[in-house]
């Protein structure tokens, strides 16, 4: 079945794209059928308690690579709200997108590309398929970001956002590695637990991976610029699913981590400091939008803080608040894309009195904002419930961290929730709005009134969480969401954090709306890429002039580098000075000349001295008993300069003036090469080992090729195979100039 | 090795096809063309490599039939060549990246208003020189391998007359690449007097204690090792891995574009071949004491890191897509190091990972960059200058499926899944890992992000940045140039793509010729 809905999935952004043709909103429609379909069989699935499906793909069988997915009651409640959630979203874009939008084809099938990755992490069983699907989120959600892509910002924060969660992906699947490595398996739902230092920083790095994809502190930077999105995206990715991903692997992570004390920690950090400042961003937003998607950093970090403390209260707890917080913040969102819409505009300074001109939108916003706030009879206010109760149920130092912050986060919560509905709904002048739409309304209502539901379904609820949380930890099974708890120490500090809450949010919507924040860091990100990408070209430009001379210098840098620790171990007491004195004379002149070659200034003058070193040469070996191999040098050497002088006629006579410190250097590297060249072939000819094979060459030139000439019989017979590939070379060589000079003489005819 | 060339060697021509039918086949069509002016005409050379080509191509399929299945890896004239799986597969992607570079170059010369058998010519003559380059079973049939391939694409790399970078091009190609064709010659002595043969696997069993020559290699260290440090700079520079990577930029850059494409493919295929062969097959033993692998590959991980690094920060601040493929190829012989690492490590097991990523990595590879270049010959439209990431701008739009193609192409260079680069670069950095080369791993990964970033900046331009939405869609048309996509180029994007995500989805496809090729380099 698993595989029947991906395929369903695949084949829906194919349909999608052809309909999308006929404009964006026929793309949407077919995109939402595939979802639909999906949300209906995890509901049935949900209400029919079925054993927990799963599918495998063996990719590569020999590399333990294969897709590998598993449909437990995690998966299946998460699958319920990314398909449900989803389809709403879906025909909620329907309402959002005018008949004439662009991107018809774009953006259905991008969404649900992205709700079939997600699906896909969702339904994860292998690390590898884990991490497959958390990359294609990120790319397809980058592509999401960057739709409206007519400004400058919007692609920043899109790459902003890409470059974060993508990176955070390989972070993870480090981590994840190091987790497979330890629990010797690299199937998730078989993860047992593991401990010692590399699960310390396995933790660590899961941990960081996680964060980056929930956008938590100091990663969050990615998240208030990803709400350039059209809102339908941001109603999904940024507050329902993709940000879900790295709290949903804290969950199924935490059978493998309840003995690692770094997760805890890291959790902790991670979670108490995205909270706190996710909500004092919130306050000091007067962007709607912005409001929320703070308020999405805060609520990320009380699930990765409720997640991370372990105990089976707190997964239970978590796994509530992921449910409940899916539902009232996809709602909200839905509500200001409508406000935004019918308005023109999401500024909390500017909007007022909506009220009585929205009243279906505002009564919506009130429900979803009291489940945020905790306040029941709403399912937030049980989930919130558990929370506490989790966190009084520890012990040590965590708990009063845990507690504080819980009660502190929430307090500014409630505190933002009630400046985000009185800035937009609240008193004040009456602003206009078009009609209302009712594709971008039914969903909005049906989310917020899912809410209620909840509440009064608690044991149904229940039945769909508590599973989840059994399976990340056994002990979760004895708890369950309780709707009126009675004066009890948890119910006593939810009444307290709702009555801070609200004189801290009626306080603060009091006062006039200041200028919007810059996100701090984000440009410290922004930064960090593009000076990365400026600092690239700086050190290209240096280490990539376009000089030849340069490139030759390096290149023989590198290789004096290279050999000269071998070169220097020459054995000089091998070495003789010369056989004959003649050698003697033959080497200065051979040096003299060079030495002139490289200082004279005219190119005949180099020319000749270049010469006069291969006669040095031939010289030589006319003295080692060679005279074959000489003349062929001479030959050589001459041709050379012939060539050299001939292709003089379209050069200047003198070489070009080089600069001083460039002459330097020159004049070092050539003396080092040629010591080193020297000291080279000293330490070659230092070293004699075996057997000269000049014997058994004589002999095989007189058996094999009935010569005398052993240098003769070499060539063509005993290596007759390697002449014959010279010759080919010389025929490639031949090819070659007669292609250059056709190209010569055309240039000659186009010239003239 | 004089022993067995003392008699007239038996050469088992049936065997050689492959490599006959380029060597011949470029010879006879210097010779035809000039002979028959209707041979002549803008096509028929293209159509006659191609022919020649795809000869050669299929013809490594009886081949493979003997060494891999019914006669075992063999050698032939005298031990002059190998022909086993190994030599068979190289030979085969060499030839392929013939066939595919024809099939763009054809239009691109008419485009150009170049033309001329001698462009075909060189091409058929560099890759036999590739193929003897993978197929040498001695060094100085490798170094006469070297010098067929390089000096026929020196030759192309300055043939686009009307552009000087062209011909600037050429020339640097030339003047670096002889310098380090002579230090490989020097290399190849230093070897020879080390270990007293040039041949392979002579080497090899020279190097194995005690050693038919009487030798001690222990006490010939260094002289070996210098041998092997200058035959590492050759190999190093024809590959371009840093700090001889210095031509690659500019000449990728200057060479005309369908050119490029073979460099990038078919040159550094040969030379991963070449590369790999010597070290991994001479110069590596497996479960003995003393490993001389020791000393090399702590050097290849250095080039191997800095290729990583330098390629993937220079290739992120490139503007010009040309330019930038030119340090992605970097990248790649980067990552293709990490497997000749592999593959040259002690253990068989983590060898054996190590030689079947490297295949994999070439097979992959040169497809990939082979369909990347002709997308950008394409796109650069006429005097092959616009490689700049505004020509990829708004491409989706004016060619939604050459921006597909091309996506597809840049997401595998990338490493995403299901394309081909993802399970190449898996199994590489798997072998790595294996082998307990973490940090080198760690690095692979780290340049990968970087490289990824350059990728997604062209995918980005292609797909989302439509050319000014504002200023109206007429105006717009008007102003930017039409992309039309000639057959021939269109066929060979379309194969690349093929081989790109076929391997991607199903890597197991090639399962068997990739661990066969695997095995004669590190079970011999």
């Amino acid at each position: 079945m698993l595989w029947t809905l991906l395929i369903a999935h695949l084949a829906g952004i194919v349909v999608a794209g052809v309909a999308g043709r006929r404009g964006i909103r026929a793309g949407l429609a077919a995109a939402a059928i595939a979802p639909a379909a999906t949300a209906t069989w995890a509901i049935s699935r949900l209400v029919g308690d079925a054993d927990p499906a799963t599918a495998e793909l063996v990719w590569v069988a020999g590399l333990d690579l294969g897709v590998s997915f598993r449909l437990d009651s995690m998966a299946l409640m998460m699958t319920t709200l990314v398909s449900g959630i989803g389809t709403l979203v879906f025909v909620y874009a329907i309402g959002y997108f005018s008949a004439g939008a662009d991107g018809g084809v774009r953006f259905p099938t991008a969404l649900l590309a992205f709700s079939t990755s997600m699906l896909g992490l969702v339904w994860a069983d292998s690390v590898w398929t884990l991490f497959i699907f958390w990359e294609f989120t990120s790319i397809t959600s980058f592509l999401l970001v960057g739709h409206k892509n007519t400004s400058a910002d919007v692609l920043r924060a899109a790459r902003r956002a890409l470059m974060i969660t993508g990176a955070g992906g390989l972070v993870l699947l480090a981590g994840l590695l190091l987790v497979a490595e330890a629990a010797g398996t690299t199937t998730i739902s078989e993860l047992g637990p593991i401990t010692g230092s590399s699960a310390s920083v396995a933790a660590i790095l899961v941990m960081v991976g996680a964060a980056t994809k929930s956008a938590q502190f100091p990663f969050h930077v990615w998240l208030p610029g990803a709400m350039a999105a059209p809102t339908p995206v941001s109603a999904y990715l940024h507050s329902a699913t993709m940000v879900k991903a790295g709290v949903l692997l804290v969950a199924v992570l935490s059978p493998a981590m309840i003995d690692v004390d770094a997760w805890l920690w890291t959790g902790l950090a991670f979670g108490v400091t995205s909270m706190l400042w996710g909500a004092i961003g919130a306050l000091r937003q007067r962007d709607a939008k912005l409001i929320l998607a703070w308020g999405t950093v805060s609520q990320l970090g009380l699930l990765v803080t409720v997640l991370s403390l372990g105990s089976g209260k707190a997964l239970f707890a978590g796994i509530s608040l992921l449910f409940a917080h899916a539902l009232f913040k996809a709602a909200l969102f839905l509500v200001v894309g409508e406000v935004d819409i019918r308005t023109g505009t999401r500024d909390i300074a500017e909007l007022g009195g909506l009220a009585r001109s929205m009243p279906i939108a505002a009564a919506v916003a009130a429900l979803a904002g009291l489940s945020m706030a905790g306040v029941p009879p709403l399912l937030g206010f049980m989930a919130k419930e558990a929370a506490i109760e989790a966190g009084l149920g520890l012990s040590g130092p965590e708990r009063w961290i845990a507690l504080g912050a819980i009660t502190g986060g929430s307090v500014l919560t409630v505190a933002y929730t009630l400046r985000f509905w009185i800035g937009t709904f609240g008193p004040g002048p009456a602003t206009e709005v078009a009609p209302r739409r009712l594709a971008m309304t039914a969903p909005a209502v049906l989310l917020a009134l899912a809410g209620v539901l909840g509440y009064v379904f608690a044991g149904q609820v229940t039945d769909i969480v508590g599973p989840a949380a059994v399976e990340a930890n056994e002990k979760a099974s004895v708890y369950e969401l309780i709707r009126w708890p009675g004066l009890k120490t948890a119910f006593v500090i939810s009444i307290g954090i709702v009555a801070a809450g609200t004189a801290l949010g009626w306080f603060l919507s009091a006062r006039p709306v200041g200028a919007a924040p810059r996100t701090v860091g984000a440009d410290a990100a922004d930064e960090t890429i593009e000076a990365t990408l400026r600092f690239a070209p700086d050190i290209t430009a240096r280490v990539q002039h376009g000089s030849l001379p340069v490139y030759l210098a390096t290149m023989i840098i590198a290789v004096i580098a290279a050999t000269m620790p071998f070169f220097a171990s020459a054995e000089i007491d091998h070495l003789v000075l010369w056989d004959r004195p003649l050698q003697a004379g033959l080497v200065a002149v051979t040096i003299v000349a060079a030495a002139t070659g490289a200082v004279v200034g005219s190119r005949l003058g180099a020319t000749l001295t270049l010469g006069a070193v291969g006669i040095g040469v031939s010289g030589i070996f006319v003295v080692h008993g060679a005279p074959d191999l000489a003349l062929t040098q001479l030959v050589v050497e001459t041709v050379i300069v012939v060539g050299f002088v001939l292709g003089f006629g379209s050069l200047a006579r003198e070489f070009p003036r080089s600069s001083e410190s460039w002459q330097t250097i020159r004049l070092v590297l050539s003396v080092i090469s040629g010591i080193g060249i020297m000291s080279a072939l000293a330490f070659a000819g230092s070293r004699p080992t075996g057997t000269a094979p000049i014997e058994a060459l004589t002999d095989e030139a007189v058996d094999v090729g009935g010569g005398k000439n052993v240098v003769n019989v070499i060539l063509t017979d005993i290596r007759a195979l390697d002449t014959l590939g010279e010759v080919v070379v010389l025929a490639t060589v031949a090819v070659g100039i007669l292609a250059l000079a056709r190209v010569r003489a055309d240039e000659v005819e186009a010239a003239s | 090795m004089f022993a067995q060339a003392a008699t007239s060697p038996e050469v088992v021509w049936s065997l050689l096809w492959p490599l006959l039918f380029l060597s011949i086949g470029g010879v006879l069509l210097v010779t035809v063309t000039s002979v028959i002016p209707a041979l002549r005409r803008p096509g028929m050379p293209a159509a006659l490599t191609i022919l020649i080509g795809g000869a050669s191509f299929v013809s490594t399929i009886p081949v493979w039939r003997r060494v891999a299945d019914t006669e075992g890896p063999t050698t032939v004239v005298a031990g002059a060549m190998s022909v086993d799986a190994f030599t068979v597969v190289m030979t085969a992607i060499i030839a392929a990246s013939v066939v595919l570079t024809a099939l763009v170059l054809d239009d691109y010369l008419r485009r150009e208003g170049l033309d001329g058998p001698e462009w075909y010519v060189l091409l058929l003559m560099s890759a036999s020189g590739g193929v003897l380059m993978a197929a040498a079973d001695d060094l100085i049939v490798l170094f006469m391998g070297l010098e067929i391939l390089s000096i026929a694409v020196y030759v192309l790399a300055a043939l686009h007359l009307r552009r000087t970078d062209s011909q600037e091009a050429g020339f640097k190609y030339f003047v670096l690449g002889a310098f380090s064709s002579a230090l490989f010659l020097y290399g190849i002595a230093l070897v020879y007097g080390a270990t007293g043969s040039t041949q392979i696997d002579q080497i090899a069993a020279n190097l194995r204690l005690p050693n038919e020559a009487g030798l001690t290699p222990i006490e010939d260290a260094s002289l070996l090792l210098a041998g092997v440090a200058l035959l590492l700079v050759g190999f190093a520079f024809k590959v371009s891995a840093v700090p001889f990577h210095v031509w690659t930029p500019d000449v990728y850059q200057g060479a005309p574009t369908p050119i490029t494409g073979f460099m990038a493919s078919a040159v550094k295929v040969a030379g991963f071949a070449g590369l790999a062969r010597v070290f991994v097959i001479s110069f590596s033993e497996f479960g003995s004491g003393d490993l001389i692998q020791d000393d090399w590959r702590p050097i290849l991980a250095i080039l191997a890191g800095l290729s990583l690094v330098l390629g993937a920060f220079m290739a992120a601040g490139q503007s010009d897509v040309k330019r930038m493929l030119a340090y992605s190829s970097i990248v790649h012989a980067g990552f293709l190091l990490i497997g000749v690492h592999a593959a040259g490590h002690g253990d068989a097991g983590v060898a054996d990972a190590g030689g079947r990523a490297l295949v994999f990595y070439l097979i992959t590879y040169a497809a990939m960059v082979v369909g990347s270049f002709a997308v950008a010959t394409v796109v650069a439209g006429r005097g092959d200058a616009d490689h700049g990431v505004d020509a990829y701008r708004g491409l989706f739009r004016k060619h939604p499926a050459l921006a597909l193609m091309m996506a597809v192409l840049l997401f595998s260079q990338a490493g995403i899944p299901f394309t081909s680069g993802f399970m190449a670069k898996f199994r590489v950095l798997g072998a790595a890992v294996d082998g307990e080369a973490y940090v080198l791993a760690g690095v692979a990964m780290l340049a990968a992000v970087v490289a990824a970033l350059l990728y997604l900046r062209i995918i980005v331009a292609m797909f989302l940045d439509d050319a000014d939405d504002e200023g109206g869609d007429e105006q717009v048309a008007g102003s930017v140039r039409k992309i039309d996509v000639p057959v021939g180029a269109a066929i060979s994007i379309v194969l690349a793509v093929i081989v790109t995500i076929g391997l991607g989805v199903l890597p197991d496809l090639g399962r068997g010729v990739v661990a066969a090729a695997a095995d004669v380099l590190v079970n011999r």
